[in-house]
């Protein structure tokens, strides 16, 4: 009895519509305010089975979108090509049957040493890779991370560096591969990287606009001027300004490293905003580096944690609301932390879950800041 | 509000405009400050605080833990960006010596104990014989936590717990929510050891305590926080609560007027009780009597009855708006996010889950909840 007295005293002292109105309000703009608009996805290179960890804590942080290869593994046809409209597909449906929405293809097929070297048979790779542009189309995937780094791709020189409470992480000090001999490839300029990506760029950005696929093309990693004879390019502002001249178009766009892009000396909010506002940034690697070699481009860095490096994350974030970005969003390179063995460094399970959700804080936070709330 | 890193940007922002904007007319103060960063050369570095760092003017991300913490432990609370914890403390009374060994072995971690619970007064609570023993042992308690630099003390003072009414409850992806219904717990039978209690006797009860402690608080420059009653309904098992809703919250804070006679606000439970948190954060807020705060978010059925526990970016609570408005009144006490969910990945793991409650998690959850939080506190220390 005195139970029931009691909860109708408390039930009535608020009246039961003011508190369904303010709820219901609160409801609606957390629900508009979610992640900005924008797609918390994750990079899942290694394929479904090393990653499914990963994929249940995506579901359950509600970050739908997946990043990946295209693998042959997920192919019904084994001798299936990976341009081939039935191998995208297969992928495709691979990724939505366990939950996720297979959103950005990173490390496109077909795009390799033949063309970014200008070797002989680059015109076949390209041919193939306009068709896998299409067909990719067809499936529903429409953005695509490429880079132009030939033969060595992504370098690190230190997997294991010990970070907060010995977390582990990524680093990369060049002077550790100053030394190393060139590679079997010999020895390139920067000039022949230019005309072969322009060449490429010239051959397939006209037919990605046909298609509406958008081309994000990603900064050298490291972005230091050569290793092993193979130089890089893509590895100033400038550079980066000049690619976009070659073929200017909505589709010929950037992929928005911020680690990279950091790395090159400039301030990551202020360039969200500008090539942002000229509709360039198709596909963002949310990322943060710190120890810097003091030259430019830097010759030497540590990945971090999110809230502990260079790059003013919330600044950042608010410059990709003010643009108006709502594509694609993963983090990049977390450390591996307790209880990990390192066997993916940069791409561990728990440091992309404290990832996403500072990430979601933020977006949530540079979202609501601009709506008044009543 | 403090430590705004606002004053620094326009400071340089201010300069810059200074020195571009010469000759031109009036008009120019019309550009808002959104456009003359975008107006800015990107080489151009805007002068900012960062990475922000907590500090004795702002209040402090923290989790919980066991006293007896080892040190892989408290690696892993680093490891998520946290430096400061809360925790049960010794058994009463506490001493300096007790509570320094503690807090020096959390110290060479780089870690910084801000909140123990202090428990061990049933006699108190209950208003039975042996009860100024008790409050002798708390108030010694107090003492040595001041002198060993310990802000804050939390406490309970219920007279009965209805855990019974948890259960969990699937959300998205699987992961476990703690959810609560009072209907089918409500008119449990009294525990034959603790009786049953009346909100009358107890309020005198506490108000006894409060009388004798918190001037030894006060004195000791320690705060008190009374956590509410968690689940707030009226009755567990015949034992009234008297922390279950805002007009109690409001008549503790009368019953001793002082910054140490605070509470533990919780905008989860706030919530759960169909009150406003943000209007509830500034009630207290503004008198300075939250000492400690549980950053949650709960989706609410029926006020007082049911409810379920959910992720901090999902649910009926506004956790910005929270955090801007806590901040907003120079609050410097801990931001505990409490009760993460309950994710496969540490049902999956042995010793994962460590909690009591159907659908609470462990580290992992844990980990996206202090990713959250840490980024709300940045945007709100960050912006205007």
């Amino acid at each position: 009895m005195a139970a029931m007295a009691s909860i109708g005293g408390v039930m009535y002292s608020c009246s039961d519509s003011q508190v369904k109105k303010t709820i219901t309000q609160t409801a609606k703009l957390n629900e508009l305010s979610k992640d900005a608009g924008i797609e918390m996805s994750n990079a899942f290179f290694w394929g479904m089975k090393d990653h499914a960890y990963l994929i249940e804590l995506a579901k359950q942080m509600g970050a739908y979108g997946a990043v990946a290869g295209i693998d042959k593994r997920l192919f019904k046809d084994s001798e299936g090509k990976p341009w081939a409209y039935e191998s995208i597909k297969n992928v495709v449906d691979a990724w939505k049957s366990v939950g996720l929405n297979y959103n950005v293809v990173e490390g496109p097929p077909s795009l390799y040493n033949k063309t970014k070297l200008g070797l002989e048979g680059r015109d076949e790779e390209i041919e193939n890779f306009i068709t896998f542009m299409s067909n990719l189309k067809r499936a529903g995937v429409d953005v695509i991370c490429y880079n132009w780094m030939p033969v060595i791709s992504w370098a690190r020189t230190d997997m294991a560096k010990p970070g907060r409470g010995g977390a582990l992480m990524t680093a990369f000090d060049y002077d550790e591969v100053k030394d190393k001999p060139i590679t079997e490839y010999g020895e390139f300029t920067k000039e022949a990287l230019w005309d072969n990506l322009e060449y490429f760029l010239k051959a397939v950005v006209p037919e990605a606009e046909q298609i509406g696929m958008k081309l994000a093309l990603h900064p050298d990693d490291p972005q230091v001027h050569s290793i092993q004879g193979i130089p890089r390019i893509m590895n100033t502002i400038e550079n980066f300004d000049r690619m976009l001249e070659i073929v200017p178009s909505d589709f010929n766009g950037i992929t928005m490293c911020q680690g990279n892009f950091s790395l090159m000396g400039t301030d990551i909010p202020n360039l969200i905003r500008r090539w942002g506002k000229a509709g360039k940034i198709h596909f963002v690697h949310f990322r943060n580096i710190k120890e810097l070699s003091g030259q430019l481009p830097s010759t030497k860095f540590t990945e971090t944690f999110h809230d502990e490096g260079d790059i003013d994350m919330y600044e950042a974030m608010r410059a990709y609301y003010d643009i108006g970005f709502k594509g694609a969003m993963r983090p990049d390179h977390v450390p591996t932390m307790a209880g990990e063995e390192n066997i993916r460094p940069g791409y561990m399970d728990l440091g992309n879950l404290y990832a996403i959700g500072y990430m979601r804080g933020l977006a949530e936070s540079v979202s609501k800041e601009n709506r008044e709330i009543t | 509000m403090k430590d705004n890193r606002r004053s620094f940007i326009k400071k340089s922002t201010a300069l810059a405009a200074g020195t571009s904007l010469i000759g031109l007319t009036a008009a120019c103060k019309e550009i808002s400050e959104k456009d003359e960063k975008v107006a800015q050369k990107e080489d151009e570095k805007i002068e900012r605080e960062w990475p922000i760092k907590e500090n004795n003017g702002r209040p402090k991300i923290c989790v919980g833990t066991s006293r007896n913490s080892d040190r892989d432990t408290m690696r892993k609370i680093k490891q998520i960006g946290v430096d400061y914890v809360l925790m049960g403390g010794p058994p009463i009374p506490w001493t300096v010596e007790s509570l320094r060994e503690i807090m020096d072995a959390f110290k060479e971690e780089g870690l910084t104990v801000i909140n123990m619970m202090i428990g061990g007064h049933p006699n108190t609570i209950y208003g039975r014989e042996g009860r100024d023993d008790e409050i002798e042992k708390i108030k010694q308690s107090l003492i040595a936590a001041g002198e060993a630099d310990l802000p804050v003390v939390e406490y309970n003072f219920y007279a009965h717990r209805l855990m019974e009414g948890y259960y969990e409850k699937l959300g998205r992806g699987g992961a476990g929510h703690t959810a609560f219904d009072y209907e089918p717990v409500k008119d449990l039978p009294a525990d034959a050891e603790r009786g049953e209690h009346r909100a009358e006797d107890l309020w005198k009860n506490l108000t006894y305590f409060l009388n004798e402690v918190i001037p030894v608080a006060e004195k000791a420059g320690v705060r008190m926080a009374l956590h509410p009653n968690d689940p707030p309904i009226p009755v567990s098992h015949g034992s009234d609560q008297i922390m279950a809703t805002l007009e109690d919250w409001k008549r503790l804070i009368e019953l001793v007027d002082s910054p140490s006679n605070g509470i533990t606000f919780d905008c989860g439970v706030t919530r759960e009780l169909g009150e406003d948190p943000l209007e509830v954060l500034q009630y207290f807020g503004s008198r300075d009597r939250i000492n400690h705060m549980h950053y949650r978010n709960v989706i609410s059925d029926k006020p007082y009855v049911k409810y379920s526990e959910v992720f901090l970016d999902e649910g009926q609570v506004n956790m910005y708006a929270v955090m801007r408005d806590i901040i907003g009144l120079g609050y410097t006490h801990g931001i505990y996010p409490e009760h993460p969910r309950a994710l496969d990945y540490d049902k999956e793991h042995p010793e994962g889950i460590r909690n009591q409650y159907p659908g609470g998690g462990g580290y992992t959850g844990m980990t996206y909840n202090i990713g959250f939080t840490r980024a709300m506190e940045l945007a709100v220390l960050s912006s205007k």
